[in-house]
């Protein structure tokens, strides 16, 4: 095993520094770009990302490299079907949360581009999307209907086409 | 940090943090992960932004052989498509990117460049749109050989594109509702222009009360037909009689006014009395001539000699939606939790190879269906042509003096109740050919034309599950519906009192309630008319009331 990993300090809006090794921290295309430029001994500044999503980013991020790494040292065919499911499980668990974070969640992975996550969070969204009308996903997404009645119809009609 | 991270998960992050507080990109990311049928379609009645962003070209997939574009500035908007920008995937073709559609995809192709099409088939819903603000830009070319360029077997849409066949018809509707609108429609054929047609519709009604589909079982009851007819029994279509054609037509042609001649005996149909409001031109049986019908060897040796073409050829074996569903980013969707629909309706439909489809030699005439006016003329122009009565032969299908006619897929594998409209579309081809062809029950209703220097400019629509021939008492009494011939023909003999049609909106059609269910088709005539400063073109009726 190699010496271990260099630490990187990541500095979010409020505050919050966290130390992490530089192999997780690189899972994000903009914290890596930035030590690229800036060097590793530097603290790297988020300005976007309040500290509980970082610490969850973070969290995700270490157990994505974990993964890879227990992918690199297997060696059974069947070994690759368990870690898949351990995985697979511990996502579930992880997108446990509010609606509220998982969006925070979803723009703290756009700024970062930590691009598994936000395939994960849309896909969360879009599980939750899936299967409701116009007036439930208003309701449960607390979004305002801002069109006219005639607008609505108008849309409606629009989409009839591909329901017929 | 475990602690951190479990209180962080059990408190509220910062309050009014929502879906509709995402950035575009990441909706649009999200509208990725949905199936577009119907999930897309709910989320953009949702709300305005929604709206505009189910709309947006990144979640469309483009056909050309530029490079692939991920990302370019905003396009022009026509109406409520915008236009003029690329999915990340570009497909060599439009059958590749049909394949890897999904249900209620939209599929761009790109403008400047010829996209080839050969019986490509539509088996799900889908939007095909030309990526230019004019159709000329956006070119379908359908080769020789080919039944047509686009097989809609499903609801769908095609906007803003030209489409040119050489043998055949550019469109072939058997299902589903399909809007052709602000398309160019053109077919060469050379000199047999008259026996193809741009449009072809086959959809038929649904339930026992509707007329048999046109099918390889033919009904041997020899409906009414027109004077024609009747004197040519032979000619006479055992399918149920039910539509006609719009007759495609020639800038300042004149418009055969209605009714029909006192000699026109009444329409006698196994149909509703209610057919006899139905005009000839809208109801009645088309003189056709059915090698099926009557002369079951000469099916067989047409079968025979017809083989059915073959599925067209795909050397990049572009994956369907099953195919799709089975690709690592929806089954890692599946495995977050997100479930792909195992089975739409429409979508569970492969495209069925053609041997399952019966072919059988297409009638001399213009349509099984059609008008018995415009197969007069049609019958009349074809004896002074040729000099060669149509004589059906046993063996060949068709005597000398017959034209060879492409087989026309014929069975009920993918018709059902479908309704074709065709909104501001410029339908080309020679003198007599018919715009549309209607082989189904449907009726050709609420028919609009704007005469142009060289086209004809379209609005109609065809419905199947309102059979004219099967008029209930409810339905409102038809007006006469007009075909309108060219004036430097003699008149027909159902026509006995053309008059001169100046440019205008024809306001045939069957009436019906035009604020309703027309409403839109007039608004968007009228409109269209406005919009380009046609005052000196008045509708048809002042001309009439001037007269």
């Amino acid at each position: 095993m190699a010496g271990k990993a260099v630490e990187v300090k990541l500095y979010s809006c409020d505050g919050e520094d966290f130390r992490v090794p530089s192999t997780v921290a690189s899972r994000s295309e903009t914290v890596k770009n930035m030590l690229e430029d800036t060097g590793e001994e530097d603290a790297v500044p988020l300005p976007n990302v309040h500290g509980r999503t970082l610490s969850l980013v973070l969290d995700f991020c270490k157990r994505l490299v974990q993964y890879e790494k227990d992918l690199q040292d297997i060696t059974e065919d069947f070994q690759h079907g368990q870690l898949d499911d351990e995985f697979n499980a511990w996502k579930q668990d992880f997108l446990d949360i509010d609606q509220a974070v998982l969006y925070e969640l979803i723009m703290a992975a756009n700024f970062l581009n930590v691009a598994e996550l936000l395939d994960l969070c849309c896909k969360e969204v879009a599980r939750l999307i899936k299967g409701k009308s116009p007036e439930e996903i208003r309701a449960y997404f607390h979004i305002k209907n801002d069109f006219t009645p005639q607008e609505e119809e108008e849309v409606r009609r629009e989409n009839q086409w591909a329901f017929e | 940090m475990t602690t951190v991270v479990a209180a962080f998960k059990r408190s509220r992050a910062r309050p009014g943090t929502g879906l509709d507080d995402l950035d575009d990109g990441c909706i649009l990311k999200i509208f990725s992960c949905l199936s577009p049928l119907p999930d897309l379609f709910h989320m953009s009645c949702s709300c305005k932004r929604f709206r505009d962003l189910t709309s947006d070209g990144r979640l469309w997939f483009s056909v050309g052989t530029g490079p692939v574009r991920p990302m370019q500035p905003p396009g022009m908007r026509l109406g409520s498509h915008v236009v003029g920008r690329g999915k990340h995937v570009n497909f060599a073709s439009l059958q590749a990117a049909i394949s890897a559609s999904r249900p209620g995809d939209t599929i761009v192709l790109e403008a400047g460049q010829d996209h080839v099409a050969a019986d490509v088939v539509i088996p799900w819903p889908l939007h095909l749109v030309g990526a230019s603000a004019r159709p000329e830009d956006t070119r379908i070319i359908c080769p020789g050989g080919a039944t047509s360029a686009l097989d809609f077997r499903a609801s769908g849409k095609v906007v803003n594109l030209m489409i040119q066949v050489e043998m055949g018809s550019c469109i072939l509707h058997q299902k589903g509702r399909l809007a052709v609108e602000g398309c160019i429609l053109t077919c060469k054929a050379g000199g047999l222009a008259h026996l193809f047609h741009p449009l072809v519709t086959t959809a038929v009604g649904a339930g026992p009360g509707h007329p048999t589909p046109p099918s390889a079982v033919f009904n041997t009851i020899p409906t009414a037909a027109a004077p024609e007819a009747q004197h040519i029994p032979h000619l006479i279509s055992p399918e149920p009689p039910s539509s006609s054609g719009s007759l495609l037509q020639s800038p300042h042609t004149t418009c055969p006014k209605g009714p029909f001649p006192p000699t026109t005996p009444p329409l006698q149909t196994h149909l509703p009395s209610a057919t006899s409001a139905v005009t000839p031109c809208s109801a009645a049986v088309p003189p056709t001539h059915s090698v099926r019908g009557t002369h079951p060897a000469a099916l067989q040796s047409a079968a025979l000699l017809q083989q059915p073409p073959p599925l067209p050829s795909h050397t990049d074996n572009p994956p369907t939606w099953q195919d799709v569903q089975q690709d690592p980013h929806f089954a890692a969707c599946s495995s977050a939790g997100v479930s792909i629909r195992p089975s739409l309706p429409f979508a569970a439909m492969p495209p069925a190879p053609r041997s399952t489809m019966g072919f059988s030699q297409a009638p001399l005439c213009d349509s099984n269906q059609e008008s018995a006016a415009g197969v007069g003329q049609q019958q009349s122009r074809l004896t002074e042509a040729g000099g060669q009565p149509l004589v059906p032969s046993a063996g060949r299908g068709l005597m000398r003096g017959s034209h060879p006619r492409l087989p026309l897929p014929v069975g009920n594998n993918f018709r059902g109740v479908g309704r074709l409209s065709v909104i501001e579309t410029k339908i080309r081809g020679a003198q007599g050919t018919r715009a549309v062809r209607c082989c189904g029950s449907g009726t050709l209703q609420g028919v609009r034309t704007i005469h142009l220097s060289r086209d004809t400019l379209f609005w109609f629509q065809v419905d199947s599950a309102i059979p004219g021939t099967q008029l209930q008492s409810h339905w409102p009494p038809v007006k006469p519906h007009r075909l309108i011939s060219s004036p430097h023909q003699p008149p027909s003999r159902l026509h006995s009192s053309p008059f001169a049609q100046k440019p205008g909106v024809d306001e045939g059609g069957t009436g019906g309630d035009k604020k309703g269910e027309w409403g839109s088709l007039d608004e968007k005539a009228e409109s269209w008319r406005t919009s380009r400063h046609h005052t000196s073109r008045q509708p048809l009726h002042n001309v009439e009331a001037q007269a």
